[in-house]
């Protein structure tokens, strides 16, 4: 016993030293949100909610609070819905030209954000259309086609096309068979596509930093608050950003494990 | 007669260069059992697949009551298939599933629940109609797949191997409630499967496909008993095929010069023309022969006994220079000595003549 | 009947399916279409409009679309724009690297020196920080690393030193921004890579003699390898083209590219040159990709 222990030690010390490293900042982060003194650094002056207090009373940061939530939910319904509609119809039938259309499909995932922002604050500025929440969204719904496309389509097993036959065989039509058997059959591929994306735009910050002026998102928001210099209300803002974060997260690793029924 | 129910005028499917179905004609009565059987690559699944309007053929046409249907969707022809893996919609209660081709054509909800229950208990779920489909055990999801089907009244039930996922004794007994359950609704079955056990016990016709064309169609025991050809011969059930040349023809008779002699039979032939002769294994016994209509095949060696059960399974090694190696099925009870050497003999009756070229190779 | 149809009954030369005289509407066959349009739209045009713009100029706030090779010759005639490109290749290196030295040890003890029942769980646990915005993460380093921050803190407490040391707004303080991200990303993908492998491979190895230290240098490291490209690739691509972090952890003391095209766009508004800028990083990224994509073609074979 005490053997098997010893040969143990060294792995349980080095996960310990790793697990430090990666969650150093984090704890920190949090724990110094309840710091009870003006400066987000040790000594740690005893537990407080102040910081929270003044966070929540700051309108700005509020709103901006707000527009996140706004964005992340919009764009993340847009991207998801496009997403299936790409991965049914690539199921159902393959189009002429189905490489190009996978590819074009996939190709946002491998151009940096700010490439992609910096494309549409130009195209925007020639339609006119400036720099809005909108097009925040928008973006956000580009860089998260192609994920929620891909989660979505590779949950298209072969099982589905008998499915897909069969409501077709009694009776439905092509939309009727959409709606009442194939999203039901794909709800949990599609939350889980849905809350990635969320996830994804709630901590995007270049493209939104780029798209939007006067109303930020939070991320951008705290950005502009660090100008200001370390403040424990940073933390503060900083650990609602994570919690919600990790929280979706959770929640989309959950929905990927309900996956849909292999067998009818 | 009356008209039939389903018909295929030359119907074809070709993947490039691939001929899955090659120029099928074929008529079905109906409330006829027919059992498209073949092994895989036949084409019995392509041709099924056509007829639920699932797959466009390359050429020919479908008339199913008369109407034809060769461009129609699966939705607008009166088939309705029961697929393989089920394809009952997981998120469904056993009911749900069986409602829904009603609720497509806007039955009325209660006259649909009315509807959906007579279906259920028609295939003995009603104790599980508001079970979800992942609560079921294989046998029962295939008979809410049923339900599903035959709840719309379709003029013909498409079944492609829906019995193949089964084990062994579920799919014995789904057999028969299949087959009750055909004779009950007067309705018209077109079924396919790969089990010529499972054809036999199900069809009231056979239709024999090979490399995508019809081999041989007919009620199970003439195919048994009277094979058109080598391929129908030795795909329905285990045969003998004993090759020779005719050597005397007339009145509906033939004698063929073969390795274990000369045999006399029914058919039909030129002189000097080569044949295969069908002998089951079941039909050549040991012994001294008996009767008018008995052929001797000669002295065999008999070995490699394997007791079956119901029959024990022995080769007879025959012929000069010991050439021909026959199957043979003997009643379990019979002792012979391995190695023995004793006559062996047909009734002329059990010999099929089968002409060569027909698809063998 | 469209031509596209027309075309394909041809071909079977017969009745046609589709000419059956019903006026479906198939909706599997325009379904696709709405999410490429808007991909087009809002991605492929926005890129080649960028391009485009590249090859453009400004002059007193005002776009002159008349095709220059100006902004490339600038480019790389000013010592400046030069130095970021460098920066961002040497940084991404870097930090690419210690990346997987780091990840690589993490992944393997994870795949094979803790119990199959805690790997998911460990595994979820290392890389939970990974779902953070890149400023909160970053504005967490800061604390961490500043001069009053906690690591100079529990140094001068022990004794260490006196005085703290300067970590924060350098490249070291970039680099590690980047590490810790991109640690937990390797992670997951190496981890895959290893639990995939056959454990027989493993086995027959030992059988075969071979020290444990051989199989790891013979067996499992060239198993392992298309999970360290994947994410070695996915480290590169996002490093090069972040901002945040160095703009957060850096300070002022070098300008790495996506700072300099952000600088481009906030202090003269010079989207042409910004533009520019953009497609060259993109470029870079390009080329990586496709010597990556033959490396792993090659290594299928």
């Amino acid at each position: 016993m005490w053997a098997r222990w010893r040969s143990q030690l060294p792995v349980g010390i080095y996960l310990l030293v790793m697990l430090t490293f990666i969650y150093l900042p984090v704890i920190i982060l949090v724990l110094f949100s309840f710091q009870h003194g003006v400066l987000p650094v040790p000594p740690f002056e005893g537990p407080s909610l102040e910081w929270y207090r003044k966070a929540f009373s700051n309108d700005r940061l509020m709103d901006a609070l707000l527009n996140s939530v706004i964005i992340a939910l919009s764009s993340s319904f847009g991207a998801t819905i496009l997403g299936f509609f790409a991965a049914y119809g690539m199921f159902k039938h393959t189009p002429v030209g189905a490489s190009a259309v996978r590819f074009i499909l996939m190709a946002p995932m491998t151009v940096s954000y700010l490439i992609i922002g910096l494309g549409l604050l130009i195209v925007f500025n020639f339609a006119g259309i400036g720099k809005s929440l909108l097009s925040v969204g928008i973006a956000h719904c580009v860089i998260n086609l192609p994920i929620c496309y891909a989660i979505i389509y590779s949950q298209f097993g072969g099982h589905l096309r008998n499915i897909d036959n069969a409501a077709h065989d009694l009776g439905a039509s092509d939309i009727q068979t959409m709606i009442y058997v194939i999203i039901p059959v794909m709800a949990p591929p599609m939350l889980a596509a849905f809350l990635i994306s969320a996830t994804l735009s709630w901590d995007e910050f270049i493209i939104a930093f780029l798209l939007s002026s006067f109303d930020v998102t939070l991320p951008v928001m705290i950005f502009e608050m660090l100008r200001a210099g370390l403040t424990p209300e940073v933390n503060a803002a900083g650990t609602i950003v994570f919690a919600i974060s990790v929280g979706l997260a959770f929640f989309a690793a959950v929905a990927i494990l309900l996956r849909p029924e292999r067998k009818s | 007669m009356t008209a039939p129910v389903v018909e295929l005028r030359g119907v074809a499917k070709e993947y490039g260069a691939v001929v899955a179905v090659d120029d099928i004609s074929l008529e079905v009565q109906k409330g006829e059992f027919v059992v498209l059987l073949g092994p895989s690559g036949s084409g019995k699944t392509t041709l099924l697949s056509m007829l639920g309007g699932f797959t466009p053929p390359t050429r020919g046409q479908i008339l199913i009551e008369g109407r034809d249907v060769t461009g129609k969707a699966p939705a607008q022809r009166p088939t309705v298939t029961v697929f393989q893996d089920y394809a009952l919609f997981p998120h469904m209660t056993v009911r749900d599933n069986v409602a829904f081709g009603l609720a497509m054509r806007r039955v009325p909800k209660p006259q649909r629940h009315e509807l959906a229950y007579a279906a259920i208990t028609q295939v003995g779920l009603s104790d599980f109609s508001d079970r979800r489909i992942h609560q079921l055990s294989g046998g029962q999801r295939q008979r809410v797949a049923l339900a599903r089907a035959i709840v719309i009244e379709p003029a013909v039930l498409l079944l492609d191997e829906p019995l193949g996922a089964l084990d062994v004794k579920i799919r014995r007994q789904m057999q028969h409630e299949l087959h009750s359950l055909q004779r009950d609704l007067h309705a018209t079955f077109i079924h396919v499967t790969h089990d010529q056990e499972e054809a036999m016990s199900l069809a009231d016709r056979i239709v024999l496909l090979n490399e995508g064309r019809i081999e041989d169609a007919g009620p199970p025991e003439r195919i048994y008993r009277e094979p058109a050809t080598v391929f129908a011969a030795t795909f329905m059930g285990d045969t003998n095929i004993v090759r020779g040349t005719v050597s005397k023809a007339g009145g509906g008779r033939v004698a063929v010069e073969t390795a274990v002699g000369t045999l006399d039979c029914k058919g039909s032939g030129e002189a000097g023309e080569a044949v295969c002769l069908s002998l089951r294994p079941e039909a050549i016994r040991c012994g001294k022969a008996n009767g008018p209509d008995s052929v001797p095949l000669g002295t065999g060696r008999l070995g490699d006994f394997v007791f079956q059960g119901t029959f024990r399974r022995c080769h007879a090694v025959a012929g000069p220079d010991a050439s021909v190696r026959l199957q043979m099925r003997l009643p379990p009870e019979i002792e012979i000595e391995p190695e023995a050497q004793t006559p062996i003999w047909i009734r002329s009756s059990d010999i099929v003549v089968l002409k060569e070229g027909q698809n063998d190779r | 009947m469209t031509a596209e149809t027309a075309r394909a009954d041809d071909a079977r030369g017969g009745p046609a399916w589709a000419g059956g005289g019903e006026s479906r509407v198939h909706l599997a066959k325009w379904i696709v279409w709405p999410p490429v349009l808007f991909t087009v739209l809002f991605f492929v045009a926005p890129l080649v409009v960028m391009a485009c713009v590249s090859f453009w100029t400004r002059k007193q706030g005002v776009l002159i679309p008349e095709w220059t090779l100006v902004n490339y010759e600038k480019f790389f005639s000013k010592g400046y724009l030069r130095a970021a490109l460098f920066n961002s290749f040497e940084v991404t290196l870097l930090t690419t690297m210690v990346s997987v030295l780091l990840a690589y040890p993490l992944a393997y003890v994870l795949a094979f020196k803790v119990p199959v029942r805690w790997q998911r769980l460990l595994l979820l646990f290392a890389v939970l920080p990974f779902w953070t915005s890149y400023v909160v993460r970053s504005y967490s380093w800061l604390l961490v690393i500043s001069d009053h921050g906690i690591l100079n803190d529990a140094l001068i407490g022990a004794g260490v030193m006196s005085d703290p040391i300067q970590i924060a707004y350098s490249r070291t303080a970039t680099v590690l921004g980047f590490v810790h991200f991109f640690t937990m990303l390797l992670t997951l993908t190496i981890y895959s890579n290893l639990i995939q492998i056959n454990p027989s491979h493993l086995k027959a190895a030992r059988d075969l003699g071979a020290s444990p230290a051989k199989v790891l240098w013979h067996v499992t490291l060239p198993l392992s390898l298309p999970g360290v490209v994947v994410g070695a690739f996915l480290t590169f691509v996002i490093t090069i083209g972040d901002y945040i972090t160095p703009q957060i952890l850096g300070g002022n003391t070098e300008v790495l590219m996506p700072q300099a095209i952000i600088l481009q766009i906030s202090r003269t508004a010079n989207l042409p040159m910004a533009s520019m800028m953009a497609i060259l990083l993109m470029t870079c990224v390009l080329i990586v990709y496709f010597s990556i994509q033959r490396y792993l073609k090659m290594d299928r074979l």
